[in-house]
């Protein structure tokens, strides 16, 4: 009748964006400071404490050093293309580099390509991709870090028990490296690797997979799990059960710390991902101001036992605030 | 100004528009305690306004309302309802899943004690049965699951719920459009057993018998005006349609007799899915043939089956001698067919598109060009004549069909068959709902339709439609035809006793009915 | 012909009121204001690089939009667009990569098996007479996914032949050529619903299935074309993604249905079918991708745009559900 439609319309998209731009104002540094002295960080996704590190560093590298960090990431680590949109508009806002975690590795190639003939310096964090302008990666051997968790949980068993892996989703390269060097770690040390099956990087189905692994192969005495939240949905499993079964898990996170602490999780293999955000950050620098930087930096990995346990903790509390 | 003692609602100069639209210009209608009290009208005249406004759905914009003489606000639903005004519409309020009981008392539950306490099914059954039992309803059925009941006794149901309410007005629109036969008989049994008691009835009817049988006074509305009120008893039934229509009508049947010809249809031996015995009839050229019988008869299933819209399982049709295959309704309207549906809403038009599109759906071949695409233009010409030849109202082809009186949705759906070419025409209930004036103007269509050489079938449940159009009267009950009617032949009584059986009328139904 | 006819009669509606405007070009206003917004607010947005980079994000969207169009029309829905985009790409990186073949086999197969799964789609709803294509597309979703994950391992596949990756890469001057192209199907799709005998017949069965079967309509066959049109579009959309990042992985396209289906309701179709445009849902299209890629620009954080799409979704329909309520009135 009346026209309370238009009005209503147009007050709610103004709205909203006035209440986003608003948000996104404590995101960000102040940007009017040095032209080029910008780093954009594209991350997987900044919705999980694992990112949420990255970004810490990322943010502290940016304070200490002078630069102007925005850092980004869609909503979910499956939303690829929704990544490669977000890569784009940070490259168009012609920032000094790119610091990237490509979520597919392929996906950003063309990206990247383009950026790179603008003489943008481009370092890849977390995960590699096959592209050649690269400045560096910075990130765990994943390999290696599968590798050390494997010989971890070797450590506590017998020789020919049963052990089972758990993987992230399919088809993400690095939970499967790390799979892959577990995997040869156990074997290795002799144990009979009964299971490997994907818990998409998701605490419940880690869960769900578990209890229909132990349905069906008894007696597990050890299991590797590639994150530290499907280690935890696994231990789950296992306590309900009432087995003492040791699990380990990667990435280091307080909940994971905290598990170990209290005598849950038997270990984790703990990745730095705040030094990958930091590293990030501090060798975009170097690059725009032209300094080397190294191909290939390797951001460390940490054992954490429960011997080590609150040590990591307080550091791990101390970048999460 | 002084109120009538026996005056239960009084409406004074009540005005309502719409936008620019003025549906209602200074009604005044009164309706006394125990009376039955008709609103009459053309389709548009405002009925249902002044209804939606008494019950409080509408607002008025100028004008009083008296309760039992007091003036009083009516400003929403609720407020009807605590007046002790209670209203039955035509699409019937409940839930079909539900109890008759519970329906009756759904959103206020008798409690056993405070809000939150439990539900007193007990009682609800006690209050709802004596409820049905002042309807003179066999109280049992209050524990029936009350879908499980024909629309009529849902409709009680519904009128139940309004004496548990303690109604002293209750308002019926078209209380009696989809029931059969027995069931209206059980509505006026239900009216007379009600004003009895005092309570008063309002409602709309285009039934002019049924008014007659059931009305005490008639107010006719016209243009958004009140024309006179006038008792039932003393005055013409030609008279209210005159005051309706604001001139008079020369025929309410203007039935034209054509020359009657070959055969030009037949349907030999068809049964439809579920029914005991075939079905045998033919047409002529130059005679409209009415099908009669009780809702349930079968009617329109056997239409249906005719038109390929349901699977039959057997039976051959034939068009000028020849057999056509039809299976589908694709294969009708290639043969020539065209059905006219009972349910324009929900079987004969698309309600959100626009009348263009509307009239020319059924025959989208025609208005291909070479390139195969659909020539716009030549629908909306098309349209645009039809539009005018039937007089359509607004005759504005860009308005989507949903816009349109009842009347003016039946002339559409005309619009799209005629658009077919079509030579067999079968209409199922051609004037359920519309009025009057547009009533006529589909009856002369029927003529015209003879006239240039189509075979038209009229199912109706409307017996002086059928008595006051047809040339021939096919009688069905129970899937079969028990009946087989010539125009002077037929008569109300022969045709119901054919429709419930009660006479032998299955083989000899002229011998039989004869006597009575 | 008679004269029983009403004369005094009043037109029920005023035709081409402000109601009827805003009906048109209700979501048009709104991307028209979204975009001065955006410019005020940040100086990268209102640059033709900017504007090229929105042009090739809303493709894949548009794409799966038009084809979802179709079914919304008819009163259903697709649920397994961003499914049948995976395995249509995944079955291409198969056959052009993995196996070598021609990469102008590899399209065709693309747009086949696309094209294939909704055809499985209509005739799950039709022949197997499963209540409601929300259920059929509900299995053919998860189907689709599960078979592009089994027959590749779960591994993506990179490194397309340049003619597969051309739609989605090229530019013609500094037009995405992924772009025009969605620009030619929606002008196809234009004429084929409103001036082909088909597509104003997929009007009438969402308008009114029954009035559509009696007026001769062969309901089931046109159902059966339009979820096959919807696969197809999305292996269309697959086809471009592909080219846009240089590779197929089998979780492509996961949760996209949800966006086609924002986009067409955005664009002012009903979901209780029959009412809908190809020019509305290409706006419907584009304010997701504007509003998306200004909220990026803003440095809004992916939750806070997840949040604000909901609301524009639901400030979109209620809009269009004011209208109607008007229009009803009366």
């Amino acid at each position: 009748m009346k026209k309370p439609f238009k009005v209503f319309g147009t007050a709610a998209i103004l709205s909203c964006l006035a209440f986003t731009a608003g948000c996104s104002d404590s995101g960000e540094a102040d940007s009017g400071s040095g032209g080029n002295e910008s780093v954009s960080v594209v991350l997987k996704t900044l919705s999980s404490p694992y990112w949420k590190y990255v970004e810490a560093g990322a943010l502290a590298a940016g304070e200490e050093l002078g630069v102007d960090v925005t850092v980004v990431g869609p909503s979910a680590e499956s939303q690829v293309i929704e990544q490669v949109n977000m890569l784009e508009d940070q490259v168009s806002q012609s920032p000094g580099a790119i610091v990237v975690s490509p979520s597919q590795p392929d996906t950003v190639v063309p990206v990247l390509e383009q950026a790179a003939q603008t003489d943008l310096p481009v370092l890849l964090i977390d995960s590699d991709a096959e592209f050649e302008g690269k400045t560096t990666f910075i990130g765990t051997e994943n390999f290696t870090a599968g590798q050390e968790g494997g010989k971890l949980l070797a450590s506590m068993l017998q020789k020919g028990d049963k052990v089972a892996l758990i993987a992230g989703a399919l088809g993400n390269p690095a939970t499967d490296d790390r799979i892959k060097g577990a995997k040869e770690a156990l074997e290795e040390a002799g144990m009979d690797v009964v299971a490997e099956q994907p818990g998409d990087s998701d605490k419940t189905k880690a869960m769900s997979v578990m209890e229909n692994i132990m349905e069906k192969d008894g007696d597990v005495k050890g299991v590797f799990a590639a994150t530290d939240d499907m280690a935890l949905g696994v231990l789950r499993a296992v306590e309900a059960k009432g087995m003492d079964t040791k699990v380990i898990g990667t990435d280091g996170t307080e909940e994971a710390v905290e598990s170990i602490l209290g005598g849950g999780l038997a270990g984790t293999i703990a990745q730095s991902p705040y030094n990958m955000g930091y590293q990030g950050v501090e060798n975009a620098l170097k690059a725009i101001n032209g300094e080397t930087v190294e191909e290939r930096i390797d951001s460390g990995i940490d054992i954490i036992t429960e011997e080590n346990a609150q040590e990591q903790l307080d550091f791990v509390k101390s970048i999460s605030k | 100004m002084a109120v009538h003692a026996g005056s239960l609602l009084e409406l004074k100069g009540i005005k309502k528009s719409f936008n620019q639209n003025h549906v209602l210009k200074g009604i005044d209608l009164e309706v006394t305690a125990g009376e039955v009290h008709v609103l009459l009208g053309e389709n548009g005249a405002g009925k249902s306004t002044l209804i939606k406004i008494m019950t409080g759905a509408y607002q008025k914009d100028a004008g009083e309302v008296y309760w039992e003489g007091k003036q009083v606000q009516v400003n929403n639903p609720v407020d009807a309802m605590n007046l002790g005004i209670a209203t039955i519409y035509q699409e019937l309020n409940v839930i079909p899943e539900l109890k008759v009981y519970e329906n009756i008392f759904l959103g206020r539950e008798i409690k056993k004690g405070g809000k939150m306490s439990m539900i007193d099914h007990k009682k609800m059954k006690k209050e709802a049965e004596r409820a049905l039992g002042m309807l003179g309803q066999d109280p049992k059925i209050a524990d029936q699951i009350l879908g499980e009941l024909g629309i009529g006794q849902q409709q009680l149901v519904e009128i139940a719920k309004a004496l548990t309410l303690d109604a002293k007005l209750i308002i019926m629109d078209e209380p009696t459009a989809s029931l059969s036969g027995s069931e209206v008989e059980q509505l006026y049994d239900c009216v007379e057993q009600l004003t009895e008691r005092g309570i008063a009835i309002v409602f709309i009817s285009h039934r002019l018998d049924e008014i007659r049988r059931m009305g005490d006074r008639i107010t006719v509305l016209r243009d958004g005006y009140k024309i006179e009120t006038l008792p039932v008893k003393t005055t013409e039934t030609d008279h209210w349609i005159e005051l309706m229509v604001g001139r008079s009508l020369d025929e309410k049947y203007p039935k034209k007799s054509f020359e009657p010809g070959r055969e030009g249809f037949r349907v030999e031996n068809l049964k439809v899915a579920g029914t005991e015995a075939p079905v045998d009839f033919s047409i002529h050229y130059g005679e409209i043939v009415g099908i009669s019988g009780l809702v349930g008869a079968g009617r329109t299933e056997l239409a249906r089956a005719i038109f390929g819209a349901d699977k039959r399982e057997h039976g051959n049709l034939f068009i000028d001698g020849k057999q056509v295959k039809i299976k589908s309704p694709k294969d009708a309207i290639k043969a020539g067919m065209a059905f006219i549906t009972e349910d324009r809403k929900s079987e004969g038009l698309l309600l959100d598109q626009p009348l263009d599109f509307n009239i020319g759906l059924a025959n989208m071949k025609k208005f291909k060009n070479k390139s195969n695409l659909v020539n716009l233009k030549g629908i909306r010409d098309e349209a645009d004549n039809y539009v005018k030849e039937l007089k359509v109202r607004p005759s504005d082809i860009d308005l989507h069909a949903r816009k349109l009186s009842g009347g003016n949705q039946q002339k559409v759906v005309i619009a799209k068959w005629l658009c077919t070419n079509a030579k067999v025409f079968i209409f199922d209930e051609p004037t359920r709902g519309i009025d009057v004036g547009a009533k006529v103007e589909v009856y002369r269509l029927m003529n015209q339709l003879v006239d240039n050489g189509a075979i038209v079938l009229m199912i109706s449940s409307d017996l002086p439609e059928i008595l006051g159009m047809c040339d021939r009267v096919l009688v069905m009950s129970e899937g079969r035809i028990t009946a087989d009617l010539p125009r002077n032949e037929a008569t109300q009584e022969r045709i119901m006793k054919a429709a419930t059986g009660t006479a032998d009328a299955a083989e000899k139904p002229l011998i039989a009915a004869t006597g009575g | 012909m008679s004269e029983a006819v009403i004369e005094k009669e009043k037109p029920v509606g005023e035709k081409k009121s402000f109601k009827h405007f805003l009906g048109k070009f209700g979501a048009l206003i709104g991307l028209i204001i979204l975009t001065v917004v955006l410019t005020f607010l940040s100086d990268k947005f209102l640059t033709v690089n900017n504007l090229m980079n929105i042009a090739r994000q809303s493709s894949i969207n548009a794409l799966l939009a038009i084809g979802m169009l179709l079914p919304i029309l008819t009163a259903g829905i697709d649920l397994s667009v961003g499914s049948i985009l995976a395995i249509s790409i995944m079955t291409m990186g198969i056959v052009s990569v993995n196996m070598g073949m021609s990469p102008v086999l590899g399209i065709i197969v693309c747009l086949a098996v696309g094209a294939a799964f909704g055809l499985l789609n209509g005739l799950l709803l039709t022949k197997l007479r499963l209540p409601h294509p929300f259920i059929s597309t509900l299995g053919t979703m998860n189907i689709a996914r599960g078979i592009a994950l089994i027959i590749t391992a779960a591994a993506p596949i990179a490194g397309f032949p340049y003619l597969i990756q051309f739609l989605g890469r090229e530019f013609v001057g500094p037009i995405p050529v992924s772009f025009l192209l969605v620009i030619g199907v929606y002008i196809v799709f234009h004429i084929f619903l409103t001036r082909t005998q088909t597509g104003r017949y997929i009007y009438a069965i969402g308008g009114n299935k029954e009035a559509a079967h009696l007026s001769g309509i062969n309901v089931d066959r046109v159902l059966i074309i339009v979820y096959t049109i919807s696969g197809l579009m999305a292996g269309l959309a697959g086809l471009v993604m592909v080219g846009r990042v240089n590779s197929a992985f089998p979780l492509a396209g996961l949760s996209y249905e949800l966006d086609a289906i924002a986009a067409v309701i955005i664009g002012g179709a009903s979901f209780f079918g029959g009412v809908g445009t190809v020019w509305g849902t290409l706006i419907g299209a584009m304010i997701i991708a504007v509003l998306r890629n200004g909220l990026n620009l803003l440095n809004v954080s992916a939750d806070f745009q997840m949040a604000v799409i909901g609301i524009v979704i639901i400030a979109a329909v209620y809009v269009d559900v004011l209208r109607q309520r008007n229009s009803k009135k009366n």
